[in-house]
């Protein structure tokens, strides 16, 4: 009995691995072709297909109900091209259309005929997965995995550019065609695992989550099977756990856990990452800004130490936020407290630091009053914000425009951006 | 004449869409190193002449010979540089990647690109000062950027007919100065080149031959008879009437043999 239950977890989890390869490989081509809903329509519209080919074929030959099914498929993807070519429907109308024709089809015959095993195509069973069904897998996904590696760039350049792809003299028409094919077989497959409704779970979210990651077609194509596998392999194990929940439902919702990583964590674009990067950016500006604060002071100053109360006065802060914006500077090596921890003291790169800001902020200034005909009094606001965007480059070339000059609108002087000044 | 038959003839060339004629006794005949504008206003039948040329609307009558012979024997010969809006920006490439598909033709399904194609890929991006984006999605670029990008992939083609569908449309003037360098240089090398445009005459004059004795011998212009008024096929007979507009090279679509 044991031994049994063994087999059968392992058979779902070879199963889920199967699945996740075949999932990810066609995904990736599904999604960046536009075409994550054919998919969902593929998945119902094949039902009938399924149904014929279960009452063919009563002892549930997979290769039967598999070409059945794919046939059913074409016919449906058949009706879609020529409804979009004759009606000028827009291709989500059209799906919508025959996606619901073929699966009341499929509902309507399986109501009258009844037969055996159409449940699993309709709720998916990976967890009772049969060795025929366990072949055919494996077989679908050996064709997926060895058709789209060698005919990668021709699958490429066919859905990037059909027309380039024509002039190389690709047959762009058979590539759809047999892609179709494969993505109608892959379709049934992941069926039998997480049922019709589900099949997107395997299709479109490991391929999703990888467009998270990389920009890279190929590469994507590596991380939708890992994330596909991880996904799956997640959501057989769990519901061998807990056996009450089913194999289907927990693929999907393990493959949604894993784009909700990809999302949040994604090299390319992750939420988080992007967090991080906007909070480092607003500290930065905070930081120049207590420097350039603290620069107005000991510009015209003997010993350059600054009192934390005549820089809160300045910067129209209370004591304590300009005591937490100082321990950040003095975090950053670019000051140091006083003895008595009431002033501050810039080091030597932040008074380098300091100098830079200032440049930037008065050389902006300049410019703007000298070459832009702005009013001195109107280009203060201005140049608080370039300050922080101005590159090493254009200060060099801005420097050089204006001849390096040596005094701002206002008369101030402007540093040499080496810290020597101040000191 | 000389026996090498011209990169581009066509014939008495009609064409429609749903018995909406759109060509309309269409007669040109471009030689080896010409770049030919085609310029006309929207819906002048530009691009249905392109997709006619390219085997992509067939003709009601009349017909087009590509060096001489029929598309499908000499397709690999012609590049295509598609309009900006037809090309899906989200699709997961670099712009290293667009470059060495110009170089997919003759490697055949399964070879994979070497070192060869790779060298000409990214001599192609060079060409278009596009070799510092090599890594980019081409979903980064900037709309002139892309087009350089289609033209490098046209170059790392090799072709001999370069087709262009208003390659000018909403580019910046690094991006014109670019293509137009590079098209002069083809033109110079003998290749022949055709662009679309709906920008006016100012475009196009760029590529008029500056001696009009050195203009080719070819001529691009509707037959006679059967005009349907106010179509827009007649526009563009009127738009490539030679007598009209002084020449088909003063106009906006460009062919470049």
């Amino acid at each position: 009995m044991m031994a049994l239950l063994e087999t059968t977890a392992e058979k779902a989890t070879l199963a889920a691995l199967l699945l996740g390869i075949s999932g990810g490989l066609t995904g990736v081509f599904v999604v960046s072709r536009r075409m994550a809903l054919t998919g969902d329509m593929l998945s119902h519209a094949v039902l009938p297909g399924v149904v014929a080919g279960l009452l063919w074929s009563p002892d549930r030959n997979p290769l039967v109900v598999l070409a059945c099914a794919v046939a059913a498929g074409l016919l449906g993807t058949g009706l879609l091209m020529a409804l979009m070519r004759t009606t000028k429907l827009k291709p989500d109308a059209a799906l919508g259309v025959v996606l619901s024709v073929f699966f009341a089809a499929g509902i309507a015959m399986i109501s009258k005929w009844k037969p055996g095993g159409v449940n699993a195509y309709l709720f998916g069973q990976a967890a009772a997965i049969s060795d025929a069904d366990l072949w055919m897998l494996a077989a679908t996904t050996g064709v997926i995995a060895l058709g789209t590696t060698l005919g990668f760039r021709v699958l490429t350049v066919a859905s990037f550019d059909p027309r380039h792809a024509r002039l190389l003299g690709i047959r762009v028409g058979w590539v759809d065609r047999i892609f179709f094919i494969v993505l109608a077989a892959s379709v049934v497959v992941a069926m039998q695992a997480v049922g019709v409704v589900l099949v997107s779970a395997l299709l479109v979210t490991p391929a999703v989550a990888a467009g998270r990651v990389t920009r890279d077609l190929a590469a994507q194509a590596c991380w939708a099977c890992g994330f596909g596998v991880i996904g799956s392999i997640a959501g057989v194990q769990l519901s061998l756990l807990k056996t009450g929940l089913p194999t289907g439902p927990l693929m999907a919702l393990s493959l949604a856990t894993v784009l909700a990583f990809a999302i949040l964590f994604g090299i390319r674009d992750g939420v988080v990452w992007r967090w991080f990067r906007a909070r480092r950016l607003k500290q930065r500006i905070d930081r120049e800004n207590v420097l350039k604060a603290v620069w107005s002071f000991i510009e015209d100053r003997e010993g350059g130490v600054v009192g934390l109360e005549e820089l809160a006065r300045k910067m129209r802060e209370n004591l304590e936020s300009v005591r937490t914006r100082g321990a950040r500077l003095v975090a950053e090596g670019e000051a140091e407290w006083t003895s008595s921890g009431s002033a501050l003291l810039l080091t030597v790169p932040g008074r380098r630091r300091a100098a830079e800001i200032v440049r930037k902020h008065r050389l902006w200034e300049l410019y703007l009053t000298r070459r832009a005909d702005y009013a001195p009094d109107h280009v203060h606001d201005d140049a608080d914000r370039a300050e922080h965007w101005i590159s090493e480059e254009n200060v060099r070339r801005l420097a050089e425009v204006l001849e390096n000059p040596e005094e701002d609108p206002h008369g101030r002087k402007i540093p040499r951006g080496t810290g020597e000044e101040g000191k | 004449m000389s026996a090498e038959p011209p990169v581009l003839e066509a014939h008495d060339l009609c064409a429609s869409y749903r018995h909406q004629p759109v060509l309309h006794g269409v007669d040109v005949a471009l030689p080896k190193g010409t770049l030919v504008g085609l310029l006309g206003p929207n819906g002048a039948g530009k691009s249905s002449f392109l997709k006619a040329v390219m085997g992509e609307l067939r003709p009601d009558s009349g017909w087009v010979k590509l060096f001489g012979q029929d598309l499908n024997k000499v397709r690999n010969r012609i590049a295509y540089v598609p309009q900006r809006e037809s090309v899906d920006w989200d699709f997961p490439v670099t712009v290293g990647d667009v470059a060495l598909m110009g170089t997919y033709g003759e490697l055949g399904w399964w070879r994979r690109a070497g070192k060869q194609e790779r060298d000409r890929a990214a001599a192609a991006l060079d060409r278009v000062g596009m070799t510092p984006f090599a890594k980019r999605p081409i979903g980064e670029l900037s709309g002139g950027q892309q087009q350089r990008v289609f033209l490098a992939r046209a170059l790392a083609q090799d072709a001999e007919l370069l087709l262009m569908d208003e390659p000018f449309a909403g580019v910046d003037a690094a991006t014109e100065h670019a293509i137009v360098t590079v098209l002069r240089d083809l033109r110079e090398a003998g290749r022949t080149g055709t662009r679309r445009t709906s920008r006016p005459a100012d475009r196009a004059k760029v590529f008029r031959s500056p001696d009009p004795a050195q203009s080719p011998p070819g001529r691009l212009r509707a037959g006679g008879g059967g005009l349907h008024q106010g179509k827009p096929g007649s526009r563009l007979r009127r738009a490539l009437d030679p007598a009209q507009r002084g020449g088909f090279q003063g106009q906006g679509r460009c062919l470049i043999s």
